[in-house]
């Protein structure tokens, strides 16, 4: 018995010096460093995983607000614009994976696509990050704004991704076979552009490390939110303080327009700092409206005690 | 306990990933594994040209090692060494926190993140750095920094985004460096404050413009580009180039002389001017701008 448990020990740690080396995924060890201010749950790999009622609640929050919230937190690089949208009607929401793509090299390429194989991982690299995403994932990969022959899906990946995950994809990079893409009900892309080609001389170099996003830094776990204006990166652990403050933006000028309507209060008095007054009056208003309130009432009762508004 | 250790992970890659993507090398290697092309080649690929380099690549398949579009220190020098890389991206409190942290206490890592790489240069290495082509409030580095790496590596620097203080890296005199921009400011690095550059990889792949570069990699860069030569590709490089210099050398000597016609010179050359070439060889050996003992060799596979 004895025996049996000291080898089933030493096995154990023989088989984790074997999944060393060049880990196609980013090590376990590596994103619970990089995601320590995150307390909340997380999936076997270690990737944060912000609990699916706040990715729900994220889609409805503006840019600009989750924005200011970061910013005001000491996160400046986690906006990036200029893109390609597909299906822009629709927000995209979700928590991410990320893939790092670069310029062909043999020598690389080669034990990658080993490595891969003794993973059990099928087809060609660009599918592997594909075959890891879950429900609320969003695809975000760095294709080094690559887009003739560096179109990382068309739409049987597309098909695949939206069935997997429900969201949508980042690219710095190119798509192809735009149609198909916009006929995937649901689906939403930001792309840098769209080119018939297929992906050619690029290669797969990691899944769920740290990538770069034009002016932003990625980390797997992030949320994202993608509109009209471009997307953002939300550290998980700052998920609840943005959306939940983001929120709380939203339904003080929803009141306030409320009012303003009503005529019950003058311009100047709402666009400045409120009084007690009128403080208590919002209170009361959003006890009684609870279909304005997006977040639970104890959520509202946490910022209202913390905010100086 | 035991298991604990074997997990350890840092900033640096770590050896055994180095191996991993460095299948093709069987040379000598630095005892972090990365490469170690051996000096003498690094002095003969001083005199090759980035069309030769460039050629012997693509047609090994590496289509994707060479960058141009920069400023340059010493237009007219030429730039060779063991890549060492350096990867930032834009900076992020969470992150830059815990790396900041992890270097001091754990790596013995010194101060700012962004001399880190340049604690690790030895001589004949050259500084690979993605700053993302960041310009304003980018630099990382500025003459402090560039005379500690021209200290340590006698070396330039190879560097996407902007540079500071550029008269005092003018100063150190054979600083030849390749970079995207100038600009005065300086990358900000306070994770409680104003931050915009983390240091998320030292010695990992990474990517200059429409490169991959790999530790260990051999910079040549001159003329305005820079091609990143895997290493072991680096003696087929050299001696290809040494022999189409030779060729030249003959070739255009005998059309002064007019012993031959352009035509013949400029085709693939008959018995007899190849017989005349190994004569010129040996006549010549010590005065040619190649190595003796690399003349004889290939005379030695020559069957003229």
């Amino acid at each position: 018995m004895k025996i049996k448990a000291i080898i089933v020990f030493y096995l154990a740690i023989s088989l984790s010096f074997m999944s060393l080396g060049q880990n196609i995924q980013m090590p376990k060890e590596m994103i619970m460093t990089y995601s320590q201010q995150w307390k909340g749950e997380r999936f076997p790999d270690g990737r944060p995983k912000v609990s699916d009622d706040l990715v729900k609640r994220l889609a409805n929050i503006s840019i600009e607000e989750a924005w200011g919230v970061m910013r005001g937190e000491g996160y400046e690089s986690q906006f990036e614009g200029n893109w390609h949208i597909i299906n822009p009607s629709k927000p995209l929401a979700g928590r991410v994976v990320t893939a790092q793509y670069m310029p062909m090299r043999p020598d690389v390429n080669t034990p990658i696509m080993e490595k891969g194989k003794s993973e059990n991982r099928k087809g060609s690299s660009n599918s592997w990050p594909i075959d890891l995403l879950q429900e609320n994932d969003v695809y975000v990969a760095d294709g080094y704004g690559k887009i003739i022959d560096g179109t990382l899906i068309g739409d049987n990946l597309g098909n695949s991704i939206y069935a997997k995950s429900k969201t949508g994809v980042v690219f710095d990079a190119g798509i192809r076979d735009l149609e198909g893409l916009e006929a995937i009900e649901g689906f939403v892309g930001f792309v840098r552009g769209v080119d018939p080609s297929y992906i050619k001389n690029e290669m797969l170099t990691g899944i769920n490390y740290p990538i770069r996003i034009g002016r932003a830094t990625v980390l797997p776990g992030d949320l994202i939110l993608g509109k009209k204006e471009g997307v953002i990166f939300i550290p998980a652990h700052l998920a609840e303080k943005v959306i939940s403050t983001s929120e709380f933006i939203g339904m003080t000028d929803a009141f306030g327009h409320l009012r303003l309507k009503q005529g019950k209060y003058t311009p100047g008095q709402i666009d400045q700092k409120w009084t007690d007054d009128i403080k208590a009056d919002f209170v009361k208003w959003a006890d009684e409206n609870p279909d304005k309130r997006p977040m639970s009432k104890a959520e509202l009762a946490k910022i209202l005690k913390d905010k100086n508004w | 306990m035991l298991l604990v250790s074997t997990f350890a992970w840092g900033q640096q890659i770590s050896k055994e990933e180095m191996l991993f993507l460095t299948p093709l090398w069987n040379g000598e290697r630095f005892a972090d594994g990365r490469p170690k092309v051996s000096d003498a080649l690094l002095q003969r690929l001083k005199s090759v040209t980035l069309e030769e380099a460039w050629a012997v690549l693509k047609n090994a398949n590496f289509k994707h090692n060479y960058e141009d579009g920069w400023q340059t220190i010493n237009p007219d020098s030429v730039l060779v060494g063991r890549a060492l890389t350096a990867t930032f991206m834009p900076g992020r409190p969470d992150i830059q926190r815990v790396i900041d942290d992890r270097g001091h206490t754990k790596d013995g890592r010194i101060k700012s993140q962004n001399s880190w790489p340049i604690d690790m240069l030895v001589k004949g290495d050259v500084y690979v750095v993605d700053q993302f082509g960041a310009h304003e409030d980018g630099p990382t580095i500025g003459d402090n920094l560039g005379n500690s790496i021209y200290a340590k590596t006698g070396n330039g620097i190879v560097y996407n985004g902007a540079v500071r203080d550029i008269n005092g890296l003018k100063e150190l005199g054979r600083f030849t460096s390749f970079f995207r921009t100038y600009h005065p400011s300086h990358h900000l690095n306070n994770p409680d404050g104003e931050l915009n550059t983390t240091l998320v990889g030292i010695n990992t792949p990474t990517r200059i413009g429409k490169a991959t570069v790999l530790p260990g990699d051999v910079v040549l860069g001159r003329d305005g580009g820079v091609i990143f030569i895997p290493p072991h590709l680096l003696e087929k490089v050299v001696k290809t180039s040494e022999i189409v210099r030779l060729r030249d050398m003959f070739g255009h000597q005998r059309l002064r002389e007019q012993k031959y016609t352009p035509g013949q010179i400029d085709n693939r050359w008959s018995e007899e001017i190849e017989k005349d070439f190994s004569k010129w060889l040996n006549d010549k050996i010590d005065k040619l701008p190649v190595p003796k003992a690399q003349i004889q060799e290939f005379l030695k596979g020559r069957t003229w």
